[in-house]
């Protein structure tokens, strides 16, 4: 038979567990809402509380599964409100996406003081081959003989967050111009210089790591002018 | 006459040729870039010389924060053999992979000695 066990301290009293569960084996304590197992003898082991517990504090032992209760499309949408993916969109105000940028900005500038204090000179290389990693993820644009076509991809993959112009010289060496960036406020807010600060040039060698992956060639990067925007050349080392 | 890289292939080709117990050795930019390789071919270059030049920045860093000194060396050992890094010059790394039977002692001797080289030929390109 099934034993359910709930560990209290991570339970954050959200109550999915109690709504999900199809034999209702749990309830919600009237004082403080936490999910307590109160009819152990119905579980059928079917582990949607495992899967939808968001504290991860709940577990199954001695399950014999009897159906994928958690793969049916309403217990999907159930997980999808909890995540709150739809309505945490509207409901966001200013000050919210104002106090999310602070934070992402603290988070991503400390990530790359720490690169570059932990691995010293050695930071660059990291950043293309997170660049080369990175690539394996967009496997599209593998399929992309055409250089002018890449570049044309990646500013539609970057488009959240970044647009740039692209030429391609005759000898296959790429200038890209930044018209629009998603670091320039990161790293202006910190008072540091937009292109020369160790987050800018993480990207540029990131940047480089992609298109080195998807061209086959390996790309170098040196910053051409920081003024008002970023203009890189990247040229491809014989 | 021989273009830098050339060079540079000789002599790594000659140090591969200082003992049975080398298995291959690069010289690697402080970029990540191979400057110069005699990997054996089912060894991934792209991925040896991206950890190589992050070993190099992060031996530099230990070298000047727990030592007030520039870093010359990094050697790893595993049950298989030995990688070690030899400085270049400022910007690049000498990567050599040995077996487990290698002597290092004698390793790091040729290893020296190749990096003397190597560095006058990065120097004379430059």
């Amino acid at each position: 038979m099934a034993t359910v066990h709930i560990e209290e301290t991570g339970c954050r009293d959200c109550g999915l567990c109690v709504e999900i569960c199809p034999t209702k084996v749990f309830d919600q304590d009237s004082e403080h809402k936490l999910a307590r197992v109160a009819r152990q003898d119905d579980c059928i082991g079917c582990t949607s509380c495992v899967y939808l517990c968001p504290s991860r504090c709940l577990s199954v032992a001695q399950a014999q599964l009897q159906r994928p209760f958690h793969r049916l499309e309403h217990n999907a949408a159930l997980a999808s409100r909890f995540l709150q993916q739809v309505p945490a969109t509207e409901q966001l105000t200013e000050a919210d996406y104002h106090e999310a940028l602070a934070d992402t900005q603290v988070r991503i500038k400390a990530l790359a003081a720490a690169l570059q204090e932990i691995m010293g000179r050695g930071y660059k290389a990291v950043a293309r081959s997170a660049g080369n990693l990175a690539a394996t993820h967009m496997p599209e644009m593998y399929e992309t003989p055409r250089l002018e076509d890449l570049l044309a991809g990646l500013r539609r993959r970057f488009a959240q967050g970044f647009d740039f112009e692209a030429k391609v010289a005759e000898d296959g060496a790429v200038a890209l111009t930044f018209s629009s960036c998603a670091l320039h406020q990161v790293v202006a807010s910190q008072g540091e210089v937009v292109g020369s600060a160790t987050l800018c040039e993480l990207f540029h060698e990131y940047f480089a790591g992609l298109i080195s992956a998807f061209s086959g060639k390996n790309y170098a990067v040196a910053t051409l002018g920081t003024v008002g925007q970023c203009t890189m050349r990247f040229q491809a080392r014989t | 006459m021989a273009s830098r890289t050339e060079r540079m292939q000789d002599i790594l080709r000659g140090l591969r040729g200082a003992s049975p117990e080398i298995i291959g050795a690069a010289v690697v930019s402080i970029d990540g870039f191979i400057v110069a390789s005699v990997l054996p071919s089912e060894v991934d270059e792209e991925l040896v010389s991206g950890m190589a030049a992050a070993m190099l920045g992060v031996g530099e860093r230990i070298s000047s924060e727990l030592m007030a000194s520039t870093m010359e060396q990094v050697y790893v050992r595993s049950e298989k053999g030995y990688v070690v890094l030899n400085a270049v010059g400022g910007d690049s790394v000498l990567v050599v992979l040995t077996s487990k039977d290698a002597k290092l002692g004698l390793v790091f001797i040729e290893v020296k000695r190749r990096c003397a080289e190597l560095a006058k030929a990065v120097a004379a390109a430059a």
